[in-house]
């Protein structure tokens, strides 16, 4: 009971003496779907930062043999029954144009076992050097890396390629472009709706009408007009970039009107008023008095902001206004699976659509971990 | 291979009836008898069937306002059976039910009725005219109609609504379509047509034309109009044409859109729109009575063909009947829901809401297995050289100087066909279900020959590397290729956005890079497309606008031949003047063609400009041409089993749906 | 729009009569700035609408020719001609803001050979009905989800609840719309691909298939409706939770009110300030979010056509459709900033100065 209390107590004195943000992180760690959420995008980002590493495949690895393959069945035990070494079998594939079916056989005359850490395709780390430690991949009996059988653990796409590669491969855009376009139309929406709603008066005027104006206008013609504006034969990163500007172009309008909002109740208070008065500069007066004061609202409507730009990503790749393949995104992927044939036919070819679900819902209940923290009340 | 020979046979006895004037009478099967008189009619189709009677479907008998079937049918002796050998007699009634996306021509070409009409073996058979005379040099030619035949809405249907046709609408415009290639003669004058009786009128040339009746097929088809509908509509269009002060020219037009909506209830926005809408996609308003097996219904909210759901309706005085002496069509109505795209028509199909869809390979056991109606599926020849979604081509006219200089050396178009494993690509292109092949006329095509469908299809990465080399490509130290001066070469391809061709590229793109071609890709909606190629920027397309080769390049020499049409890409901007060495070759053998009358000589020439072709490949294709598949639903008879699926032949329209009967 | 469920929440005014005045007064100026912003408007979106390379005629050509038709340059030039697209873009823009403003003429539909407003009216009350109905749906699931997840936080009620209002969001639409459709094609049999059934549209609307239609409307509704409950969800949530430290609150609270009155009288009230000032968002996201959906469920709404049309640019049409959804949530941001005024006297007296 004693060490009890004195337990307590220490907790008590260091709560009262934590910095905002140990307070932040602290309060963060009581929301658990904000906890749990923090470790799947920890997890999806490094795995989105070593994805070279973690695919077995790379973005061309076509296959004529593994089309629409399903995720390869792995075996762990000999044909006698006992435990093995992790192997698989090649397929054989046979278009039977009587029945109108792909009759897919497995070859069992050689195995071809699991193997981590094997040399691959070549890729380059971070610009720096180049690398072909793959995380897994397969040997033969006589123990050689090849690809003549393959290890699809998400099953094939359509032209044979790894899902599990090009969700991986994938994710490098996807998780980034949001984060980027998130991060620009925060900016864009903090400053132009701090303008508009502490000075008020005629620029309140001109920027509520450019508001106005963009916000009025739907997406889709935006999209497409800004789209068509991309030049010709430009290179995967730099369409990368278009897409995000793009993306924050049309995102910033909400962020701003709410924030123009919050300025107009908020620059009447008795404490702005005061700090006017004492003569601090109107940057200060923002930046240290007023956002603070709905620093939780920026937080939430800044991880509202980033599966808002996922989902644009995908959407826009419906369009077909976004990366092209081979360059894959998740909206690429979700895209290609956008039919009767893989919804009735292949359903594995759906996991990409899991990613992009799970990454939302944790964005999500991250912001809404962070907003709680964030209340300096509680 | 029985469908392929007799498509090798058909394209010859075609060229053959073309020259020796006869009669097309579809009783006379081998096609090459002599007829020299004109038809007597009588003997058309009676020798085939014996009729008794004349029977009408319960449709128009129940709504009572009809007046015998025997006075709706042209005389008997000029009635046309349908009587393939296919064509089960069929049951009336019931609902065609089936989606479209918006467009003039998807619900035009099904029932479209030409003059004459293709058969799936290439020959030119009667359809709304009975039979033709041809004088000897080819000038004179003479159109025997069906006698007693009328519109849908009752009139008769006269030798004068043809001339009327040729004179008014398309020698002053106003179809905005005008007199078309096939009305011209090689001296570049327009034929004269004239009367002899009210069945019976003639198309004289100045020079011989040759190809007429089957040009007449391929460009115009139709060479008719109700002039009882347009006569005064025709004569507002003429006087807003000649007005020459803008009161007259308003007066003018305010009359002719008012007889405009008078006619089918639309209001125009002006004069050519409603000339171009109302006499070229004449089957798209209600109101115009035509000689089609369906009329657009004239009930409101069924009747506009842009909006969500319209219906085209039996037409009553349909001049067919079946070997039973049933009037046609069996089917009463043709019911037609709006989609956005052909793949929601695959959802529909799987319930039994859509009646029959064109479906790819990779679907089919999908709709077998997710169905809850029986479908069948048919299988049609395709008629383009190679796959279409793998044929490149380059722009021979392009201005880049490199370029213009790579493209035009046949070593280069060889690096680039040998550089890619066919056999590989061609399985993952289309998952399995082709095998490697060349832009060349498929086997049973006019020209078709074992060396060039396999002509520089052995893949040879090495070779083709050579090949490059000997082009004045130099390796750079990126690993792929520059020009001679030390300049990227770079291959901009290019093509049609949603065309699959982004997913194509990519698999092609490794093959590319293996060799050192540095290429990059960017697709664009089709109208960019088309207005790069008219300013001549295009350098590549993969997957091309439209694609090269079709049945027959007698029938069709336009896509194999530079300067005779803005759509293909290939030839770039090069005409008779621009073009040099084998590309001017091939135009003048084309010019030589039209003014040729013997068929060994017309067939030579073909095959001339087909060796050319062979011999350049000015095209390439790294896919074998796929078949179309029709997915139909069981409850749909007399589908037929084999067709060909080419443009020229109306595409579905070959299928005959007026002889399609439902049976659940 | 909002005023459908905000006199339930707040049945009683606290207006005095100076605040009406200065009601009149706000809403006079925002009407006045009504029309210069939907001028600007038009000119931005006419401008955005002809950035595409080509024009009508281009997408025109391209269209008749992929399906067997040729041209010749000639043919091109009189087209373009007779369609006034020779002219350069601003002239086009000013003949047809003087057609519309003089004689309500909001141009020509290449596509569709009629007027455009005719074409619109096809379409528009179903539009407005669906975006109404899926705008209700919205704010009818996420608010009590919202207040729930707040006065319950971190319970297991607050996972479930948010987990479910976030799980629509986080499918994109156009997936979730054919797998939703596959999954009741599945179970029953057919195939609901649109609102209305072939013999719906052809025999038009019966009792008989009212129950059907309703069953159809379920699938867009959850698909396009879903879409946008998470925002609305965490906003309530998130302002609530910081209305309820509030020190009016803690005063309410002290005096003994219940939880009850504190919750809906007074938090709600001030947690609805961003919840309202988004309202105009929301719908224009509802028009944009259904367009995607609504070509993947092919419902009979403008947003295919608006897209077809941008695609073809058949710039009358586009240009007017995208008007007349601009039109729309310029009213509802008026509308919003009204209630916001109403809902927050401090928004209404900042006006002054």
């Amino acid at each position: 009971m004693v060490l009890n209390k004195k337990k307590n107590k220490e907790k008590d004195e260091s709560y009262y003496l934590a910095s905002q943000w140990q307070l932040m992180w602290r309060k963060l760690k009581k929301h658990k779907l904000a906890r749990i959420s923090f470790v799947v995008l920890l997890i999806l980002y490094l795995g989105a930062l070593f994805a070279d590493f973690i695919a077995p495949y790379g973005l061309e690895d076509f296959s004529s043999m593994y089309q629409n393959a399903s995720p390869t069945h792995v075996y762990w035990t000999d044909e006698d029954g006992s435990l093995s070494a992790p192997y698989v079998y090649k397929l054989q594939r046979y278009n039977n144009k009587e029945t109108w079916t792909v009759e897919i056989t497995e070859d069992t005359s050689e195995k071809y076992y699991l193997k981590f850490f094997v040399s691959g395709t070549e890729y380059s780390v971070l610009g720096l050097f180049t690398c072909d430690l793959h995380l897994y991949g397969l040997v033969n009996e006589a123990g050689e890396v090849t690809t003549d059988a393959r290890i699809y653990l998400f099953g094939a796409d359509g032209t044979g390629r790894d899902i599990f590669s090009r969700i991986w491969l994938g994710a490098r855009v996807s998780l980034t472009i949001p984060l980027v376009s998130a991060a620009l139309s925060f900016i864009l929406g903090i400053i132009l709706g701090g303008i508009s709603g502490y000075f008020g008066g005629f620029i309140d005027n001109v920027i509520q009408r450019i508001i106005e104006v963009l916000s009025a206008i739907p997406t889709i013609p935006l999209w497409l007009a800004l789209s068509a504006a991309i030049p010709a034969d430009i290179s995967v990163t730099a369409m990368y970039l278009y897409i995000t500007i793009i993306l924050s172009f049309i995102g910033w309008t909400g962020l701003a009107r709410v924030v123009r909002g919050k300025f107009i109740s908020l620059r009447k208070e008795d404490y702005v008023m005061a700090a006017r008065l004492a003569g601090v500069s109107n940057f200060k007066i923002i930046t240290k008095h007023m956002v603070p004061g709905f620093m939780s609202y920026l937080i939430v409507n800044l991880t509202l902001g980033i599966p808002g730009s996922i989902l644009g990503e995908t959407s826009m790749s419906y369009l077909g206004l976004g990366m092209k393949s081979p360059a894959t995104s998740w909206g690429v992927l979700l895209k290609e699976t956008q039919d009767l044939v893989s919804v009735a036919s292949y359903p594995w070819r759906m996991i990409p659509l899991f990613f992009v679900v799970i990454t939302v819902l944790a964005f999500n209940f991250l912001g809404d971990g962070m907003r709680d923290a964030a209340d300096p009340y509680k | 291979m029985k469908k392929i020979i007799a498509l090798l046979l058909a394209v010859f006895m075609l060229m053959s009836m073309a020259a020796c004037s006869s009669n097309t009478d579809p009783t006379e099967t081998s096609g090459t008898s002599a007829n020299t008189e004109a038809t007597d009619a009588g003997t058309e189709a009676t020798d085939a069937v014996e009729i008794s009677g004349y029977t009408e479907a319960p449709y128009i008998t129940e709504l009572g306002i009809y007046g015998d079937v025997t006075d709706r049918l042209p005389v008997e002796e000029d009635i046309m059976v349908e009587d393939a050998d296919y064509l089960e007699i069929g049951t009336y009634g019931g609902e065609l039910k089936t989606s479209t996306s918006v467009s003039p021509w998807t619900t035009g070409k099904i029932i479209e009725e030409g003059l004459f009409r293709f058969t799936s073996e290439g020959i030119v058979e009667p359809n709304v005219a009975k039979g033709y005379d041809v004088n000897d040099d080819a000038t004179v030619f003479t159109i025997y109609l069906r006698e007693g035949m009328k519109w849908s809405d009752g009139v008769d249907f006269t030798a004068e609504d043809c001339v009327w046709f040729y004179n008014t609408i398309l020698l002053n415009n106003v179809d905005t379509k005008g007199v078309r290639d096939c009305n011209t003669s090689s001296d570049g004058t327009y034929a004269v047509v004239e009367k002899v009786d009210d069945y019976t009128f003639t198309v004289t040339f100045s020079e011989p034309k040759y190809s007429f009746i089957e040009d007449l097929e391929v460009e115009l088809k139709w060479y008719y109009a109700p002039k009882h509908i347009f006569e005064d509509y025709a004569n507002y269009v003429i006087e807003y044409n000649n007005a020459t002060d803008d009161t007259a020219k308003a007066e003018a037009e305010s009359k002719a859109l008012a007889e405009a909506e008078a006619i089918c209830g639309v209001k125009f926005a002006d004069v050519a729109s409603s000339g171009k809408e109302m006499l070229y996609y004449f089957w798209n308003y209600s109101g115009i009575p035509t000689l089609n097996s369906y009329v657009l219904s004239t009930e409101s909210g069924k009747n506009d063909v842009s909006g969500d759901y319209y219906e085209y309706v039996r037409n009553p005085y349909y001049w067919r009947v079946d070997a039973a002496g049933q009037q046609l069509p069996y089917i009463d109505k043709i019911v037609y829901t709006t989609i956005q795209n052909t793949d929601q028509s695959l959802l529909l199909l799987l319930d039994g809401t859509v009646d029959y869809q064109i479906v790819s390979m990779d679907a089919i056991a999908t709709i077998r297995t997710e169905a809850n109606v029986d479908i069948n599926i048919y299988e049609w020849s395709g008629s383009s050289w190679g796959d279409v979604g793998t044929q490149i081509m380059w722009n021979l006219s392009i201005a880049d100087e490199h370029l213009n200089a790579l493209f035009n050396n046949s070593a280069f178009r060889q690096a680039m066909s040998i550089c890619v494993n066919r056999e590989e690509f061609a399985s993952i292109y289309s998952e399995g279900w082709l095998s490697g092949g060349q832009a060349t006329p498929s086997e049973g095509m006019l020209g078709y020959s074992e060396e060039w469908a396999t002509k520089w299809t052995e893949y040879d990465p090495d070779y083709a590397k050579e090949l490059l080399e000997s082009c004045g490509l130099v390796m750079g130290s990126d690993g792929y290729y520059d020009f001679e001066d030390g300049t990227d070469f770079v291959l901009n391809i290019v093509s049609v956005a949603d065309s699959g061709a982004a997913d194509t590229y990519g698999i092609l793109k490794p093959y590319y890079d293996a060799v050192g071609i540095k290429t990059t890709f960017r697709d664009y909606d089709r109208s960019n497309i088309d207005n790069m190629m008219l300013a001549n920027e295009i350098e590549c397309t993969l997957y091309p606008v439209t694609g090269i080769g079709d049945v027959s390049v007698i029938l069709k020499p336009n896509s194999v031949v530079p300067g005779t049409a803005t759509n293909v890409v290939w030839y770039g901007n090069l005409t008779a003047d621009t073009a040099t060495g084998d590309l001017l070759e091939l135009i003048n053998l084309k010019a030589q063609l039209d003014v040729t009358s013997d068929t060994d000589e017309r067939t030579e020439i073909a095959l001339k400009m087909l060796a050319l072709h062979e011999e350049n490949m000015w095209v390439i294709s790294y896919v074998e041409a796929s078949p179309t598949y029709f997915a139909v639903n069981a409850r749909i008879h007399n589908f037929p089993e084999e067709g060909v699926f080419s443009d020229i032949y109306r595409d579905t329209g070959l299928a005959h749906c007026w002889c399609w009967y439902i049976e659940e | 729009m909002s005023k459908d469920f905000l006199p339930a929440l707040f049945a009683e005014s606290d207006f005095g009569k100076g605040a009406k005045r200065q009601m009149k007064k706000y809403i006079g100026k925002r009407l006045l700035l009504f029309i210069p912003t939907i001028l600007i408007i038009s000119f931005v979106i006419f401008f955005i609408i002809q950035l595409p390379p080509g024009d009508y005629v281009t997408s025109y050509v391209a269209a008749r020719i992929a399906e067997g038709e040729t041209f010749t340059e000639a043919d091109i030039a009189y087209l373009r001609q007779s369609f006034g697209l020779d002219d350069p873009w601003y002239v086009q823009y000013f003949n047809w803001m003087k057609d519309i403003i003089t004689e309500g003429d909001f141009g020509y539909s290449f596509e569709y050979g009629r007027d455009v407003w005719d074409v619109i009216m096809d379409r528009l009350w179903l539009t407005l009905a669906v975006s109404f109905t899926i705008f209700v749906f919205q704010y009818g699931v996420s608010l009590p989800i919202g207040i729930y997840c707040a006065n319950h936080q971190y319970s297991a009620g607050d996972y479930i609840w948010s987990f479910i209002g976030f799980l629509g969001t986080a499918t994109p639409n156009f997936l979730l719309a054919i797998l939703v459709m596959y999954w009741v094609y599945s179970a029953t049999g057919s195939m609901y691909l649109g609102l209305f059934s072939t013999e719906m549209m052809q025999n038009g609307m019966r009792w008989e298939y009212v129950p059907e239609f309703l069953g159809r409307c379920l699938i867009p509704l959850f698909v396009i409706g879903t879409s946008g409950t998470c925002g609305i969800i965490r906003t309530v949530r998130a302002q609530m939770l910081d209305e309820q430290t509030q020190q009016y609150t803690l005063t309410a609270r002290a005096k003994g009110c219940s939880e009850k009155t504190i919750t809906y009288k007074y938090c709600l009230r001030s947690a609805l300030n961003p919840v309202v000032s988004g309202m105009a968002h929301s719908l224009s996201s509802i028009f944009s979010g259904s367009t995607v959906s609504a070509i993947v469920m092919n419902l009979q709404i403008q947003g295919p056509v608006l897209l077809a049309a941008l695609k073809s640019q058949d710039m009358y049409l586009a240009g007017t459709i995208v008007m007349v959804q601009a039109v729309l949530v310029v009213i509802g941001t008026l509308l919003s900033d009204i209630a916001l005024a109403w809902l927050d006297p401090r928004i209404r007296f900042s006006e002054r100065g």
